[in-house]
């Protein structure tokens, strides 16, 4: 089929219509706007009633998240920042799960003005990648100690749904045998790609998605229509219910973002919390993740470095802090477009994931593995350092490092798993996959320096869990110690 | 025993809530134990429903291609589960 035949199929009406309510989406502006410039009576009084109520892992209100984000006074900010990490210990407990990002193709039928991808961008060699370089560069991720990829495609017939199922399949299908003799695969993949019709959906679904992740990029329809001047990408409300799709589909787990400095940051985490409140009510499970890139330059593209919106690293950090306590629950990721500096600042403020040895040209971790030089890519990354040296700087920081997938193969996933989140019984289980895989990456790829301070944190963490009733109650120690024995010794892949 | 009907041995057999509701009923009463019934795509055990008290498992059965069952229960007690679900 050609291009244009199949831009003309992708976009199915009624896939859009039955999820409006009285003819309308859930982002309503004005609404929005009229929040943001009422709830700002931010006595000391009503930000830590509104904080206590985070604490209780209970989603805030549209108003208390608008209260939040006008808060001025630094000090409570400070507040704001204990509570928002104390809110992630809870739900999560003291661990931070890493995956590495596997881009597999830069073609694109569409025109966004802050992305390297843009068709209209001749300086971006295009590329889809075969079955054997998918595996090449799956094996380099494997080889580094990762266990989790998303991979990530532009939007084009040649990587529709078809190619990102048989790409998944290829990526699930690589066995390495790392430099200790110990086989390593990938144990979860997560999909960011463009918005699908329900039934391609399902095709994602039967070869065993993660999460699916569409970024409605901003919320504000003006912008939207100005930075999406052309292409499928054009379409407000496919992308908008891309995730409800996607829970029709069966895809229980979902993951929505906005890229921070297209249009105000304070309206953009209202729209990501409108998105939350509408997930929730038309499927009574919210997202999985939510992510929040800022604009950073990209190859052809000058909105990427002189947006009227571009987002300060204070403000970045306050609103990661809201987001965090505004959905308790929820993943958040801040990923290698940051620099060091402030990944390491933010991490503090309740983000769940991290990527590292992050490479995002098609073909990059090839090329890196033969020291050759990588083309342009979708932006540019501000965080080099490789996955060992974030592990071990969130080692010092006292945060055990998590390759955990236990959940979606053990039926923690949709609302069983946000339920076991909001209980604070997740977190327990997070604790311990933390340290199972944690085992399993110092004893395959850890760096020295990194095996002597992991092991003193997991000899902390194992000390903590034996003095916990909970595991106790639940017969988790006897597995635990069964399960950690087994992977000492060489065992791989042991969950709980 | 026989615990689960028939036509759960055919592959691409839809159940609704109210039939895997019984089968989560059915094995509880055999054998005391806590479960889950998931719906199975390649490593994705989604879960569908399960006794109240259900939070984990140690121990993954599949039912057939589409189920399994996640169950948290004694080591040699698997196999009966196991045996018990089997058709003849």
């Amino acid at each position: 089929m050609d291009t244009k035949s199949w831009i003309e199929e992708v976009i199915k009406q009624d896939e859009i219509d039955k999820y409006l309510i009285n003819g309308k989406d859930f982002i309503d502006e004005e609404e929005i706007h009229s929040k943001l410039n009422s709830n700002k009576d931010c006595s000391k009084e009503k930000i830590r009633s509104i904080i206590d109520k985070s604490l209780t892992i209970t989603r805030l209100s549209f108003d208390e998240t608008a209260t939040l984000l006008n808060v001025t006074d630094e000090d409570m900010w400070e507040e704001m920042y204990v509570a928002a990490e104390e809110v992630k210990r809870r739900v999560y407990d003291n661990r931070i799960v890493f995956f590495a990002p596997l881009y597999c193709g830069n073609l694109c039928v569409n025109s966004c003005k802050y992305c390297g991808f843009r068709k209209e961008n001749s300086a971006e060699e295009r590329k889809i990648l075969t079955d054997g370089e998918i595996r090449k560069e799956t094996e380099y991720i494997l080889n580094q100690g990762h266990k989790r990829v998303i991979v990530v495609y532009g939007e084009h017939p040649k990587t529709d749904a078809k190619y990102i199922a048989s790409s998944m399949e290829t990526v699930y299908g690589v066995e390495k045998k790392l430099k200790n003799g110990n086989k390593s695969r990938i144990r979860r993949i997560n999909v960011n790609a463009a918005p699908m019709c329900v039934d391609d959906l399902k095709m994602l679904k039967e070869v065993g998605i993660g999460t699916y992740q569409v970024f409605q990029e901003t919320y504000n329809k003006e912008t939207y229509k100005d930075v999406h001047p052309s292409g499928l990408k054009a379409n407000y409300r496919w992308r908008l219910y891309a995730l409800h799709r996607a829970m029709d589909a069966g895809i229980d787990d979902v993951a929505i973002g906005a890229l921070f400095g297209l249009y105000d940051w304070r309206f953009e985490v209202m729209g990501l919390l409108y998105h939350t409140d509408d997930l929730e009510k038309q499927f009574g499970i919210g997202p999985h993740t939510i992510s929040f890139p800022r604009i950073t330059p990209a190859s052809g593209s000058d909105l990427s470095t002189s947006s009227k919106y571009a987002v300060s690293d204070s403000d970045f950090k306050k609103l990661v802090t809201v987001l965090r306590l505004a959905v308790p629950y929820t993943g958040l990721i801040i990923t290698a477009r940051e620099n060091p500096e402030i990944r390491d600042e933010v991490v503090k403020v309740g983000c769940t994931q991290l990527d590292a040895s992050t490479k995002i040209g098609i073909g990059a971790y090839d090329k890196a593995a033969n020291n050759k030089e990588e083309d342009k890519q979708q932006f540019t990354i501000g965080d080099n350092r490789t996955l060992d040296e974030v592990v071990n700087k969130l080692a010092t920081m006292g945060k055990i490092t998590s390759f955990c997938t236990a959940g979606y193969r053990c039926g923690r996933t949709g609302d069983k798993i946000m339920k076991l989140l909001g209980n604070e019984t997740e977190g327990k289980f997070c604790k311990l996959n933390a340290v199972l895989t944690f085992r399993e990456y110092l004893d395959d790829c850890a760096s020295e320096e990194t095996k002597k301070i992991g092991e003193e944190l997991i000899r902390k963490e194992l000390e903590e869990i034996n003095k916990m009733d909970f595991y106790k109650n639940n017969k988790l120690l006897e597995v635990l110690n069964d399960y950690y024995k087994r992977i000492s010794e060489g065992e791989r892949d042991l969950y709980v | 025993m026989i615990i689960i009907k028939e036509f759960l041995k055919e592959k691409e057999i839809c159940m609704c809530n109210e039939e895997l509701n019984d089968v989560v009923r059915d094995i509880y009463k055999a054998f005391n134990v806590e479960l889950a019934i998931c719906e199975v795509f390649e490593r994705r055990w989604s879960y569908i429903t399960g006794t109240k008290n259900f939070i984990s498992g140690r121990y993954r059965i599949k039912i057939n291609e589409k189920y399994g069952i996640i169950v948290n229960c004694e080591d040699n007690d698997v196999e009966k589960i196991k045996e018990g679900i089997e058709f003849h």
